[in-house]
């Protein structure tokens, strides 16, 4: 096939031109899908390699020829219809209109205050320093206890001048008795929050992060309640069905006590290196409240029960997302935030 | 914690049920199980068990009984029947240990037995196999014995060699009491350690033989040369053994158990059964005395638990019958109930420290009858709409319009090295550069472009968060004080002046929340916040005030070389207190309006504020807005400044003349004239 042959005939043919609907005929006879192009390609297929490199060449070469062709043939065609006009091109870049991005955390956060808050939930936000007393001791952790032990924390300089220990809260759990205090049940609450603990940092530890607690008291609130309340709560924040699963766990403040499940988001349960092959990630601790938690509060704890439960969510985050180094949400990079 | 599957099937059926069946059992109904990996004929579980049970669970037996209760089965063996045997005394010719507790409160019981000519040899092939398989290491046959024992029933154990004990007290007194500061002891893996006080201790002759319920001693260890020995089983406060592995910097296993409390009545079964045990190895026993200090026997305790409690609570409709023969499984005595059969008397075992009161009870019905089965239900309450919280509301409005402005959302961490006497300092900091709570958003946000301009030239960030400062009351009490802060950093690469986009986009967002009187001051030198002088540059630095209300800064950032870096700070708990949130309509102008230009030459330092000011104060109500269109200084202009309005007319009650807009012109001309400006025409 004698390509320059080829070219001079698109030459001539395009120099007849009337219309942008001819024009677009010969488009398609020349670059089309099956036009002329298209065959030159097809045929390299019978070639030897050294003829093939040749030929290649030479069909490049065509190529551009034939599209500069093409898209003059195409500029002259428009200047005669729009004469006059002046020349716009709708193709050129847009204007940069800066656009910014949510934390991610944040984003959870207000995905649970949606949910929650349709459910009837109030969105409560306390101190992050509060004392020693709310932090531990209302909610049944006394000092000796090992509980304390799990939760290092950072405790406050210059105590002596102070009328009681101040530290940074180790989990929202301490905004239950201050609310409990001053409110009436029934009641039900998310208290979502920063929280610190003293420990040493990896991909999966900070010593800092983001938790939402969840109170929910009334005359007959059982396990049962916890259970349908948490399911509606994962499906819409993971947009699918999703299992839990509840076994047995230990904290001074509720009684009972669990862990609670999810079935993996990634694998569906069947296994893999994100549930690390048990087809369920930890995702929180919950119970149904302590009846000296309710005591510390001044409630009459026979007449009252309820559930609480307390979630990272920046765990939530990193799962939803697939992020794998929790360090990255405090890190301000910009090519991380940029993300979400 | 590791447990062996083949050694808990000594105590409970489990044919036909694999290791994997039992570990998914464990873990929906006592502990996780972390990991099962095989170990020959073996399987080897990796147990968590929960800090509650870790007075009763860190041993085979107890996890054999949660899986006869979890199966519905009868264990093999029963605590009752591995105590069967009683110890039968014997004359012999050693003469008795005297036994001092100086410190009773640290120590519930302290059993013992003294055992003659005892034959010290190598253990038992199932004994070492047993140890090793759960990570220990085999020594001699009593020492494996007491380890064995340790990891069946749950009893820690120890045993020293009576002569050697003797050659230190030819009296033969053995003292258990807390340590003084200073004092040592070689401890049976030959570390030399020296204790603060406070930590409990046995002592033989003046000298420290053993760290009570964490270690032994050295100089009373057991050797191929013992002969006669001390067996003891002893009960120690919890709390005491704790804090001794924390001073002392070392745990054990047996400390492991210690710390979390144990059953004083445990020292029965586990001195029972070691003697049966021994027995067995090396034949018959000579137990000459018994050693029983034990001022306070504990007794089972009763728990009331109300049927209807037990199913509210937990979401199910459990039958009596049900209930008891959970109960039951677990070794609870269910006594006689009253009250029409709605309620029973539980009698827990005295192991089962963690059972004190109904809900704890209602914890075990439910996970052994198994969460699984509990069925998720939506709770029937009466429809209340949620507490309305402003704050929130107010910060998701100010994170929607800054994100639609193009700025992102950054969450930086709370320390600080910059310690002042206002600023909250942390006792035990995590690091030397993060001794101190932030006392503002303004340098974090400023680290923030810093470590993102390696990738970035335009850079829109903002946070929000806790900031905190404290001061003295008049009680010379320190007061802390927590905010809710937010601030905003830019970064533009394009040359114009950033502060000006900058204070476009804060009177913007203050402006959403329905206040209008906001004003830029110049901010002083004097302004007491450190903050200031250390993150701006003053020259370009205002106060964002609302009335006479100060409500933040806004300002340049300091040390960016190349481009500038603008910022702001704003108290939130102000701007909420301040916002407007209801507005009224008001109705469109029906008349036309006017618009006028005017040009003033003004000396360079005037302030276009300054001259607004004036213009709008020039009494003219029919004036409704002045705007800046043009703002010109050069040399031509003698270095004055040029500064061009549109001031527009209207009135609600007419259209107004052209006669009557020259009459406000000339009011507004001449009143600047005085102030000494040069009006353009
Ligand atoms: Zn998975």
């Amino acid at each position: 096939m004698d390509l320059s042959q080829i070219l001079f005939q698109a030459q001539k043919e395009a120099r007849e031109l009337k219309n942008i609907q001819q024009w677009e005929d010969l488009y398609r006879k020349y670059l089309g899908k099956k036009g002329k192009l298209s065959d030159a390609l097809v045929a390299l297929k019978d070639l030897t390699v050294e003829e093939r490199k040749k030929q290649g060449q030479a069909i490049n070469h065509f190529k551009q020829e034939l599209t500069q062709l093409l898209a003059k043939t195409q500029d002259q065609l428009r200047g005669s219809l729009k004469a006059g006009q002046r020349f716009f091109d709708v193709s050129s870049p847009a204007v940069k209109i800066p656009q910014g991005h949510g934390h991610p955390i944040m984003e959870i956060r207000r995905q649970m205050e949606e949910i929650f808050g349709s459910l009837g939930f109030s969105v409560i936000e306390g101190q992050e320093v509060t004392s020693e007393y709310y932090n531990f001791d209302a909610l049944n952790i006394p000092g000796d206890h090992p509980a304390r032990d799990a939760m290092d924390t950072f405790w406050l300089g210059q105590n002596n001048q102070r009328s009681e220990s101040m530290l940074l809260r180790t989990h929202t759990s301490a905004m239950q008795v201050p609310y409990m205090e001053c409110h009436q049940p029934p009641f039900k609450i998310i208290i979502p929050g920063m929280v610190y603990r003293y420990e040493a940092t990896d991909a999966s530890h900070d010593y800092q992060f983001y938790q939402l607690e969840g109170l929910m008291i009334d005359r007959d609130i059982s396990i049962a309640n916890f259970k349908g309340v948490i399911d509606v709560v994962f499906q819409r924040i993971f947009n699918r069905q999703i299992k839990t699963r509840l076994r047995p766990g230990f904290f001074p403040f509720t009684e009972p006590s669990f862990e609670i499940d999810l079935s993996c988001v990634k694998c569906q349960g069947k296994g893999c290196t994100l549930c690390k092959q048990t087809g369920w990630l930890e995702i929180m601790g919950a119970g149904m409240v302590h009846p000296n938690v309710l005591r510390s509060a001044k409630l009459d704890h026979s007449g009252w029960q309820g559930f609480a439960f307390g979630m990272g969510l920046g765990r939530i985050a990193m799962i939803k997302w697939g992020i794998d180094d929790i360090r990255l949400f405090f890190s301000g990079d910009l090519r991380f935030l940029k993300q979400f | 914690m590791l447990f062996s599957f083949n050694w808990l099937k000594q105590y409970i059926d489990l044919t036909n049920i694999s290791a994997q069946k039992v570990g998914e059992l464990l873990t929906l109904h006592s502990f996780e199980v972390e990991s099962i990996k095989k170990n020959g004929s073996d399987w080897i579980l990796d147990i968590d068990v929960l800090a509650n049970r870790g007075h009763d669970c860190r041993c085979h037996l107890a996890i054999a009984m949660e899986l006869a209760a979890i199966l519905e089965k009868k264990p093999k063996q029963h605590y009752q029947n591995l105590t069967s045997q009683k110890i039968a005394l014997a004359r012999g010719k050693l003469r008795p240990i005297n036994i001092k507790v100086q410190s009773n409160k640290q120590v519930p019981r302290y059993a013992a037995l003294v055992i003659e000519n005892i034959k010290v040899a190598a253990s038992p092939k199932w004994l070492v196999g047993y140890l090793e398989a759960i990570g220990g290491r085999s020594i001699n046959n009593v020492v494996d014995l007491t380890n064995y024992i340790m990891c069946e029933v749950g009893q820690p154990m120890h045993a020293f060699d009576y002569d050697k004990i003797l050659a230190l007290s030819p009296e033969r007194e053995m003292i258990v009491r807390l340590s003084r500061q200073g004092e040592g002891v070689v401890t049976l893996d030959g570390v030399e350690r020296e204790l603060t006080a406070g930590i409990l201790v046995i002592e033989a002759g003046k000298k420290l033989i053993d760290l009570a319920g964490i270690m032994g001693g050295q100089v009373s260890e057991i050797g191929p040369e013992t002969k006669n020995i001390i067996l003891q089983a002893s009960c120690f406060d919890g709390p005491t053994i704790r804090r001794a592995t924390k001073l002392l910097g070392h745990r054990t296993d047996a400390s492991d158990i210690y710390q979390h409390n144990i059953d004083p009545n445990l020292a029965d079964l586990a001195l029972g059964r070691s003697i049966h045990l021994l027995k067995e190895m090396t034949g018959p026993v000579r137990v000459v005395q018994k050693i029983d200090f034990y001022p306070e026997k504990k007794i089972a305790k009763q728990i009331k638990l109300d049927l209807a409690q037990a199913n509210s609570l937990l979401g199910v409709e459990l039958s009596r019958d049900k209930i008891i023969q959970i109960l039951q499984s677990l070794d609870f005595v269910v006594q006689k109930s009253n009250s029409g059969g709605k309620s029973i008397v539980v009698l827990a075992p005295t192991r089962r420290l963690d059972v004190v009161m109904p809900e704890d009870l209602i914890e075990e019905i439910g996970r052994i009858y198994g969460y699984k089965k509990i069925p998720a239900k939506m709770p029937y309450i009466n429809l209340a709409l949620p507490e309305i919280n402003q704050q929130a509301a107010y910060k998701n409005q100010v994170r929607r319009s800054l994100i639609n402005w193009g700025f992102n959302e950054t969450i930086n961490y709370v320390f600080t090295d910059k310690s002042s006497s206002l600023a909250l300092p942390l006792q035990n900091p995590i690091a030397k550069d993060k001794i101190c709570l932030r006392m503002n958003l303004i340098p974090g946000l400023a680290q923030n472009i810093k470590n993102n301009l390696k990738y970035f030239s335009a850079i829109r960030l903002f946070e929000i968060g806790r900031i905190w400062c404290q001061n003295l009351n008049q009680n010379k009490q320190l007061i802390i004080h927590e905010k809710e802060s937010l601030a905003g950093v830019l970064l533009s690469s394009d040359g114009k002046e950033p502060f000006f986009l900058l204070k476009g986009f804060v009177e913007n967002l203050i402006q959403s929340f329905g206040i209008s009187d906001i004003w830029f001051d110049d901010a002083l030198a004097k302004d007491e916040s450190a903050f200031l002088e250390n993150d701006f540059n003053v020259r370009a630095l205002a106060q964002i005030k609302i009335g006479d209300r100060l409500l933040g800064y806004c300002g340049e950032l300091r040390d960016f070389a190349g481009s500038i870096a603008v910022g702001f700070e704003l108290d939130l708990d102000v701007l909420t207190q301040e916002t407007i949130s209801e507005r009224m309509y008001e109705p469109l102008a029906k008349y036309p309006s006017s618009v006028r230009d005017l040009a003033i030459l003004a000396p360079p330092e005037t302030k276009v504020g300054q001259v607004l000011a004036e213009i709008n104060e020039s009494n003219v109500l029919e004036l409704v807005d002045v705007d800046l269109f043009d703002l010109y200084q050069g040399e031509e202009l003698d270095d004055k400044k040029n500064l061009a309005f549109h001031l527009i007319f209207q009135s609600s009650k007419k259209t107004l003349t052209d006669r009557e807009v020259d009459i406000f012109m000339a009011k507004i001309i001449k009143n600047l004239q005085e102030k000494g400006w040069e009006i353009r025409r």
